[in-house]
């Protein structure tokens, strides 16, 4: 069949496709993959508020507030969560621009994405060390000496460097592993789309070199 | 009022546009189901982007590119290799030959189904009587590269249809 025989049949056809009114729909929530991420997040900050306030009132409140400070640890870790989730939110609503051509849609999706899973990486590598830093100086601020630690802290046996020593390792081990871990999920949770979304647009490009 | 107004004149613009949006979900969704989801995603997304139209560019453009996009970069379901007729019709008539268009439209849908994502979309304006200008326009791709490209997906729908057509 020619080309043109194919173009007159397309035009004469009548769409009977969905019969769904328009009207109910446009109360609806989107479905879209970038939709959906921003719902995960606004739970995900939800959560981290309940969580995190639970664990600062009750610092505050319990062994008569001689622990407050975690309560203020966690309150400033807290507000860089927020910030955190501000900046993934922002990244978000930067990702998409449904009226431009397609291939400006395409290419700000990538670099967008590519952006967030950045920070995603970046943030959830850095959580780990933050943490045990923040851990090793409560241990050694906090806990009587001769009672059970986790790290090794200096005494009269162990000399501060030694100590430093042998937490800088576990520091840089646990941030290696924590940094290869998070490489993979992140790359589980958005590697195919982004390379989708790189392929289609290689389409595009491939061609546009070919014809110049 | 005034919201009022604009939604009348939205809902009768995609009513008026409804089969664009209808054609582009079947290039892009193969099973009923995948397709009422596009459709209503489409619906939704255009709604979103409704108050920003500023009427620059024409409705259809505006349309094509959201609907397109939305198709392209959104919804992104496994979608499996099951062939069905196609739900799409040509004008009741009574002739005997509708049989035969019908099934070669079936075939040319199957076909640009089997295209890349971004060819679909080109084959589909294409057929759609656009000029390389407005495909320009609501792509982003050089026209000189759409010539290639519309070259090419030619040869390969000439292809594809004729495996179908014989059943191979």
């Amino acid at each position: 069949m020619e080309f043109e025989q194919l173009k007159d049949m397309w035009k004469e056809q009548e769409a009977s496709g969905p019969q769904i009114e328009v009207q109910p729909l446009l109360g609806k929530k989107s479905n879209s993959p970038i939709a959906i991420m921003k719902r995960h997040l606004t739970v995900e900050l939800i959560l981290v508020i309940v969580l995190f306030g639970l664990v600062i009132a009750y610092y505050l409140i319990a062994f008569n507030g001689k622990f407050a400070v975690v309560s203020t640890i966690y309150t400033i870790t807290g507000i860089l969560f927020c910030f955190y989730y501000y900046k993934k939110y922002r990244l978000l609503n930067d990702m998409e621009c449904m009226a431009c051509q397609v291939k400006s849609n395409l290419s700000k999706q990538v670099s967008t994405l590519e952006k967030y899973v950045r920070v995603y990486l970046l943030a959830g590598t850095a959580v780990l060390p933050i943490f045990m830093i923040f851990f090793y100086w409560f241990e050694y601020t906090y806990i009587p000496k001769g009672r059970p630690h986790i790290f090794l802290l200096p005494s009269e046996t162990v000399g501060l460097a030694k100590s430093l020593g042998v937490f800088s390792l576990w520091v840089v081990g646990a941030s290696v592993v924590g940094y290869f871990v998070n490489r993979w999920y992140v790359q589980k949770l958005y590697g195919k789309h982004i390379d989708k979304l790189k392929q289609m647009l290689l389409q595009m490009e491939d061609d546009t070199a070919l014809s110049s | 009022m005034h919201q009022n107004t604009s939604q009348t004149e939205f809902l009768r613009l995609v009513e008026q546009h409804r089969g664009i949006i209808v054609r582009i979900c079947s290039i892009y969704a193969r099973q009923p189901q995948e397709r009422e989801d596009l459709f209503q995603e489409v619906i939704v997304q255009l709604w979103r982007a409704w108050p920003s139209f500023k009427g620059l560019s024409k409705f259809s453009t505006w349309l094509y590119r959201i609907a397109l996009n939305t198709s392209i970069s959104g919804l992104r379901k496994k979608q499996t290799d099951l062939v069905y007729m196609d739900h799409l019709q040509l004008p009741e008539r009574a002739h005997e030959d509708d049989q035969l268009k019908q099934e070669q439209l079936s075939a040319l849908y199957r076909a640009i189904r089997l295209l890349p994502e971004i060819d679909r979309a080109v084959v589909m304006l294409f057929l759609e009587d656009h000029s390389y200008e407005e495909m320009e326009e609501i792509l982003g791709i050089s026209q000189g590269a759409l010539r290639v490209k519309m070259a090419r997906a030619k040869e390969k729908l000439k292809r594809t249809i004729q495996t179908i057509e014989h059943g191979v």
